[in-house]
Parts: C-alpha cells; sequence; structure tokens
C-alpha cells in the first residue's frame, strides 16, 4: 500500500495501472510532452459532411474512447444518440469520456449493463455514477476536474479515438459556435482539447449555416466531419442545478460571513477577481458582493465561471470588467457571450495546470460547495456519506488550489447528517489548498493561513476551528454511519496534476 | 436586555427553530400560538420545551404563549432555566398579568429556577389599549408590544399609520412611565424592506426600541434601524463627558456644541451607550 500527501491509503496498482500517489497541490511537475496526432488534410472540393450514423459506423469501433462536452448539461441529447447507434451497431467495451454526464443521460446504465460502455472518464451527476458506486461499470471511473481532463488529453492519458461535438451552429466545414442557434448553450470550450488532440472529430449540429461560422469557438482545422441532425438538445434544460439565489435564511447567513470575511481581507478591492459558481450559497455571496462593490463605487477585475444572471448582472452594473466563460449555467449567459464583448468564452486548457498560466492563478477568491469537510479542511464533493458518488469534480479543484483565498461554503449538517466531519467520504480537493470554511455557525479558518487568521480576529464574524464546528454538527445531530461499501474500488479521485487523490469504494447495494 | 428584534419561529416546526440557532435575532421567539394549529399544541409544546433545554440558544428565548386558560398548559410544560420571557397574547389588564405572574411564581418555586421569568403582554385590543399603563407597571412586565392585525379587526379599521398612531403613542408613553422597554410589533411583507424600514424607524422615533420579524430578512433592516449609529454614539459620548464636567462643577446642565443639555438629555445618552456596549 501506498500513502498518498493526503494521507489516504492505496493500492500499488489499480486496475492493472501503476498508481502514481498524490504528493502535494504544486509537487508534481509536468512529466510527459504534448500528444501528437497524426496530421491529416482535406483536398479542395471534398466534402465534409456525413451523416451521423455513417460517422459513428465508419469511425467507432470495439475498445475505443469517444468523448462529449456537457455545455447542454441536463438538455444534451447527443451523448444518448451516438450511444445507442453504438449499441444497436454491436459495438462493445467503449469507453464515454463525457466531460460530464447528467441525469438526462440515464439511458447510459442500461448502457453499461449491455457491454456497450466498459468505463466512464469523466464526471457522473446522478444515475450513471449510481450504478457506478454498485459496481455495475467493468473497469473503474477515473474522475477528473475540468482543468486535470484538459491536461490528461493533451498529456495523453486520455487518448481520445472519436470526439462528437455538439454543435448549437456550425458551417460545412466544421467551424462551431455556441452562442448562435437554437439550441445556443455558451461556450464550447470543453470540447477544444479533444478537437486538438483526437485522433477523429465530429461536429454535430442542428443549425448548419453558410460558411464560414462567427465567432469560431471550434475551428474547421481540427474537424474532420459535420453531421446535421434534427436537434442536439434541450438548451432550457442547462440551467441544471440550483442556479438563483439561495432564501434559506441559514444559507444567506453563510453567503453573508463568506462576503464579510472577503471584506475583512480586503478583497472587495479595486480589480478584485472572483470565481463564482452555480449553486444557491455562491450566487448569493456573488450578489452580495456585487451590491458591496457598487456601494462603495468600487470596480473589480474579472468574475470567471460557471456564468449565470448573477455575474452577468455584475458586468452590466459595471461592478466587475470582464466575464471569462468556461460554461454558462443559464440562457441569461449564453445570451450576455453572444451580445457583449467584454464577456468572453475561454477554453479549459486555461485550466490545465499544465500550461504557461491557469486562469485560475489570476483569480483573488473563490467561493465553492461541497458535500463533506474534514477536520483536515479536506473537501468532498463526489460522494454522499452513504457512499454514492453523485457528482463530479467540476471545476473545484483548480480554483481551489490556485486562488489567493478559497472559500468552502457548507450549512453544518444536512437532513441531520453531520457535513463537518472527522473524515470525509471522499477527497476530492485536499485539505492543503482550502482557507476558510463558512458554516452557518461561523467561519473556520485553515490554521496554515495565520495571515487570514489575523485579519478576521477582531471583526464580529464569528472565528471557530473546525474541531468546534464538528463537535457542534455532532452534538445537534449524532456522530454519522460510516457508509456501508466493500473494499472493491469503482472509481478513483484524480488530482489536477493526474496523481491519484483517492478511491470510491463499491457501495453494498441493498 | 437588548430586544432590537425578536424573531418568530413557529414552535412546531423543528428545522426552523434549529435554524434559529445559527441566526442573529436579539431574541428568539417560539411561538405556542397563532402559528401553531390546534391539533399540533401539544406537540408543539414538548417540541419547545426540549429544544430550548437541548439547544442552549445564545439569544434571549421568548415563548409566545396562548391566552390562558389554554397557555397554563403551556407554561407549566415550558417553565425551565433556559427561559428567559414569555409573550403574553391577548393582555386587557393587569389581572391577566397577575395570573400568568403567579403560575410563573409557582412553577420557578417547584422547579428550583435561579431565574424570575419576565412577561411581555401584547396589546391587541381596544380595551388593551385603554389600560396599557397597568399593564405596563404590573409585576415581571420587562418590555410591553401590541398585535396590529387583531387591534384594527378590534377596533374594525384597517392597518393604516393613523389607525396604528394612537395605540402606538399610548403604549411607546405608558413604557416609558413604567421604565420599560416598548416593542414594536411585526411588518407582515417579506420582500418589501423599504416599507419595513419606513416602519421601523417611524417607531423608532415614536420611542420604541426593537420590533418583530416574521423572517430572519427582516433582521439586518432591524438592526440597523435600532442600533445607534456612530454618529448617536459619538454624541452620546460628548453629552456624558459634558454632564461629568458640569457634575464636578457643581451644574446641573452644560452646554453641548450650542445647546444645552441635562438630565433628560443624559438619560438618552446613556440609553443609547447601553444599547452600544451591548452590541458591541
Amino acid at each position: 500500500m501506498i500513502v498518498n500527501a493526503a494521507g489516504r491509503k492505496l493500492p500499488e496498482t489499480i486496475g492493472g495501472q501503476k498508481v502514481e500517489p498524490f504528493m502535494g497541490a504544486f509537487a508534481t511537475p509536468p512529466r510527459k510532452k504534448r500528444l501528437a496526432p497524426k496530421l491529416s488534410y482535406v483536398k479542395p472540393g471534398e466534402d465534409k459532411l456525413m451523416s451521423l450514423d455513417e460517422a459513428v459506423m465508419k469511425y467507432v469501433k470495439d475498445g475505443m474512447t469517444i468523448s462529449f462536452h456537457h455545455h447542454l448539461r441536463d438538455g444534451d441529447y447527443l451523448v444518448n444518440q451516438v450511444l445507442e447507434m453504438v449499441s444497436t451497431l454491436g459495438i462493445k467495451d467503449v469507453v464515454l469520456a463525457s466531460t460530464a454526464l447528467f441525469p438526462v443521460h440515464e439511458p447510459v446504465v442500461r448502457h453499461l449493463m449491455d457491454g456497450t460502455v466498459r468505463r466512464v472518464e469523466g464526471s457522473m451527476n446522478g444515475p450513471v455514477g449510481r450504478a457506478c458506486s454498485f459496481g455495475h461499470m467493468k473497469e473503474i471511473a477515473t474522475l477528473r476536474d475540468h482543468g486535470g481532463r484538459g491536461a490528461a488529453v493533451e498529456m495523453g492519458d486520455l487518448p481520445i479515438d472519436v470526439a462528437f461535438i455538439a454543435a448549437p451552429t456550425a458551417d460545412d466545414y466544421g467551424n462551431c459556435n455556441g452562442v448562435h442557434g437554437k439550441s445556443a448553450c455558451g461556450p464550447l470550450g470543453y470540447s477544444y482539447p479533444d478537437s486538438l488532440y483526437a485522433k477523429k472529430v465530429i461536429a454535430v449540429t442542428d443549425n448548419l449555416v453558410e460558411y464560414p461560422v462567427t465567432p469560431m469557438s471550434i475551428h474547421q482545422t481540427h474537424v474532420d466531419h459535420v453531421a446535421e441532425v434534427e436537434t442536439i438538445g434541450n438548451p432550457e434544460q442547462i440551467v441544471s442545478g440550483t442556479t438563483k439565489v439561495t432564501k434559506s435564511p441559514t444559507n444567506l447567513q453563510i453567503a453573508e460571513y463568506v462576503v464579510e470575511t472577503m471584506d475583512a481581507l480586503g478583497i472587495i478591492s479595486e480589480g478584485a477577481s472572483i470565481q463564482a459558481g452555480a449553486g444557491g450559497i455562491s450566487l448569493s455571496v456573488t450578489s452580495q458582493m456585487g451590491d458591496l462593490l457598487e456601494d462603495r463605487h468600487i470596480v473589480g477585475g474579472f468574475g470567471l465561471g460557471g456564468v449565470t444572471q448573477y455575474l452577468v448582472d455584475m458586468l452590466h452594473r459595471g461592478v466587475i470588467k470582464k466575464i471569462l466563460d468556461a460554461q454558462c449555467f443559464d440562457l441569461t449567459a449564453v445570451q450576455s457571450l453572444r451580445d457583449d464583448p467584454d464577456h468572453a468564452e475561454i477554453n479549459i486548457i486555461y485550466s490545465s495546470p499544465y500550461n504557461k498560466g491557469s486562469v485560475y492563478n489570476k483569480l483573488d477568491a473563490a467561493f465553492l460547495g461541497a458535500t463533506e469537510v474534514d477536520l483536515d479542511f479536506n473537501v468532498n464533493v463526489n460522494t454522499h456519506s452513504d457512499g454514492l458518488l453523485l457528482h463530479g469534480i467540476g471545476g473545484h479543484q483548480g480554483p481551489a488550489a490556485c486562488a489567493k483565498v478559497t472559500f468552502i461554503t457548507v450549512p453544518l449538517y444536512r437532513k441531520r447528517i453531520p457535513v463537518i466531519r472527522d473524515r470525509v467520504t471522499t477527497i476530492s480537493t485536499p485539505g492543503e489548498v482550502i482557507d476558510v470554511i463558512a458554516t452557518e455557525y461561523g467561519i473556520a479558518v485553515n490554521p496554515r493561513r495565520k495571515d487570514i487568521l489575523k485579519k478576521v480576529e477582531n471583526t464580529k464574524i464569528p472565528v471557530l476551528t473546525i474541531e468546534e464546528l464538528k463537535k457542534e454538527a455532532y452534538d445537534l445531530c449524532g456522530e454519522p454511519e460510516l457508509p456501508d461499501t466493500t473494499d472493491d474500488i469503482v472509481a478513483v479521485i484524480q488530482w489536477r496534476d493526474g496523481t491519484i487523490l483517492d478511491t470510491v469504494k463499491k457501495v453494498v447495494e441493498k | 436586555m437588548i430586544r432590537r428584534s425578536r424573531l418568530y419561529i413557529p414552535g412546531n416546526n423543528p428545522k426552523m427553530i434549529q435554524s434559529g440557532k445559527a441566526l442573529k435575532p436579539d431574541v428568539i421567539l417560539l411561538d405556542l400560538e397563532d402559528s401553531v394549529p390546534i391539533q399540533d399544541k401539544l406537540a408543539a409544546r414538548l417540541l419547545v420545551r426540549e429544544a430550548i433545554k437541548f439547544l442552549q440558544f445564545k439569544n434571549e428565548v421568548m415563548v409566545r404563549i396562548n391566552h390562558f386558560p389554554m397557555g397554563r398548559e403551556d407554561l407549566t410544560e415550558i417553565v425551565c432555566e433556559q427561559l428567559d420571557s414569555i409573550l403574553y397574547p391577548k393582555t386587557e389588564s393587569s389581572q391577566d398579568i397577575e395570573e400568568v405572574a403567579g403560575l410563573l411564581e409557582d412553577l420557578e418555586k417547584a422547579r428550583s429556577l435561579s431565574k424570575k421569568i419576565e412577561i411581555v403582554p401584547v396589546i391587541e385590543t381596544a380595551r388593551g389599549c385603554l389600560r396599557c399603563e397597568e399593564i405596563a407597571f404590573s409585576p415581571r412586565v420587562s418590555a410591553i408590544t401590541f398585535g396590529a392585525e387583531d387591534f384594527v379587526a378590534d377596533i374594525g379599521g384597517t392597518r393604516t399609520r393613523e389607525c396604528l398612531f394612537h395605540l402606538k403613542s399610548t403604549l411607546a408613553v405608558a413604557a416609558a412611565a413604567a421604565g420599560i422597554q416598548a416593542l414594536d410589533t411585526v411588518y407582515p411583507f417579506i420582500d418589501d424592506e423599504k416599507g419595513l424600514r419606513e416602519e421601523a424607524e417611524e417607531s423608532k422615533a415614536m420611542g420604541f426600541c426593537g420590533k418583530g420579524a416574521i423572517h430572519p430578512l427582516q433582521l439586518n433592516v432591524i438592526h440597523e434601524v435600532f442600533s445607534p449609529s456612530e454618529e448617536e454614539v459619538a454624541w452620546a459620548q460628548k453629552v456624558i463627558d459634558a454632564m461629568k464636567e458640569a457634575e464636578e462643577k457643581g451644574r446641573a446642565a452644560a452646554a453641548l456644541e450650542g445647546r444645552m443639555i441635562d438630565t433628560p438629555t443624559l438619560k438618552k445618552a446613556h440609553r443609547i451607550m447601553e444599547t452600544f456596549k451591548v452590541m458591541t
């Protein structure tokens, strides 16, 4: 067994692969070169248009890795369409490398059972993750954060045979964007590395328009074929998850403590830049911060997202200067990306740890959620306390690692189960990069951050130790039960540099 | 006791009661009266009793009981060391208070409590309004408040400033005379921050020192209005200093910024500083 830097015991090999243990947030430098896919060419007069059936028949074979993006989130139709074709053709054992799967992708569970899909490499939100937890996946799944996935594709750790890119608008030569068309979903940046490094790239659109499409999020120089389908998804469903400011008094209290702490730390200042996520508490922080900036006639820097109407509102009120958009969480954000030159699309390589400057390095603050937090400040965003793998890592690790101050916003307990506990079920982000835990009962500052502790000690903000928060949670709810799991590993959690942070164990099905 | 805000929480809702512990009203007000349907009264009493014993609120714990005779059963269940005060609805006379105080006395003695639980009467009828003075001077009464909806219904009016003005004024004067707090009623529109602020500011100007909240979202505005501002604190300190200097010179009055100040001004200044000290 190996013990990694987060204190987790790992076997020497997992799924036949030698384990590279997590050594520390920035302890593992790049050790590979970029993947170099074969060059190809298209002669003048050659047609790139091809039906989706034809593309699947021609390019997808047994055992291949096929990829998709999740910009349409719970409104995506393409994963299910392609897998249905793959299954009908009798193709077996594909690796599904969708950047994230949602409840709409429940049919994937059937394809896990019938042998069409042997494993998933990507975030699993909902039923597919549940199936993985119960051991219904032939091989061990791999979860990475967004930037880590980008790096894995670049390095060849996640080699993609065929990338299917759902494109709300495309021309017949493969230039694509996500801001026009009936299925407009915003940026297409999650697919960008796939477009660069996959062996074959198929753009799939329900809005084929005259050449050339502008703006170009995905470029013709990387696309092999364009397939036209009736519909790629339902953009109304990109509003999945919580995308409204919380009305819960306790969650509002948490948001208030975050804003007060940011203020005490001097973050609410000229040029300050933030990572704003979805989720009621994060949105409330965004909204309250916007009001404070406006009241004080201060203009922040950029907002990075996960973009919602609240961040767009900050831009349009003039309290931040720019939005850098990796993902739209609602249609207001999509419209703003289309119309406002200060709202710019970025691709996911901006989030990679291995490039010449991650966008996260420029963040002053990030406020992120969690399902659990432990006494070492380790954060779980993947599993619930019953052990079920129900969420992806999303964009959690990168901002946490790089922002000057990282807040985790959590209630002390949910459904009478403590969120703050002795030990998290799964480490998704290590405690060494987490600075402040904000709960409705007050904040706990990571003892590593003596600078923060000093600045909040004489404020009105209730500052407790993480042990005190845990005690309060246990006093109210009792000690939480451990999940009923076996020793079988069903998924690995990679840190953004590709090392192994933790494993997810098989849950006993009752 | 500082009572800028008192947050009403239904006594039959365990989730809200538990959440109340993380919130910051000056007074946690657990309700056994109007927000609890008749079939839930018994369960609510038991829940409130266990909650105040177990949760160890840091705020003042007040319970709104039902009017007697049902209120007797409420008190019998809930009186304990952790209970600070009770809100007594539809108070119409000092006899009402004496009855409540008598039962409290018995229960406190029987349970060997180390404290005296305070009573905050609620004036909700024309009859109660006419007897504000005797109610304010009753034993254990440390504050007095009113219920606007019941009052306007009782007198056949509608909830307007004019309709409530006499009651509020009478109540504030009675409270001042008795040396207790006058507490404003709740503002029923959760999303109307402007209306809440206006009503609270008017009440503060009339002599009230706190207001009820039906939702935690109302707390910040209420606290802002009923907390002394930096300017008020600075002014109060100057008054105290000036009067101290005057006293040392054997004078009963002093001049501050071109204006005469004396004992009533000093009293006001002390009240501001006391609130400020408790807040900080």
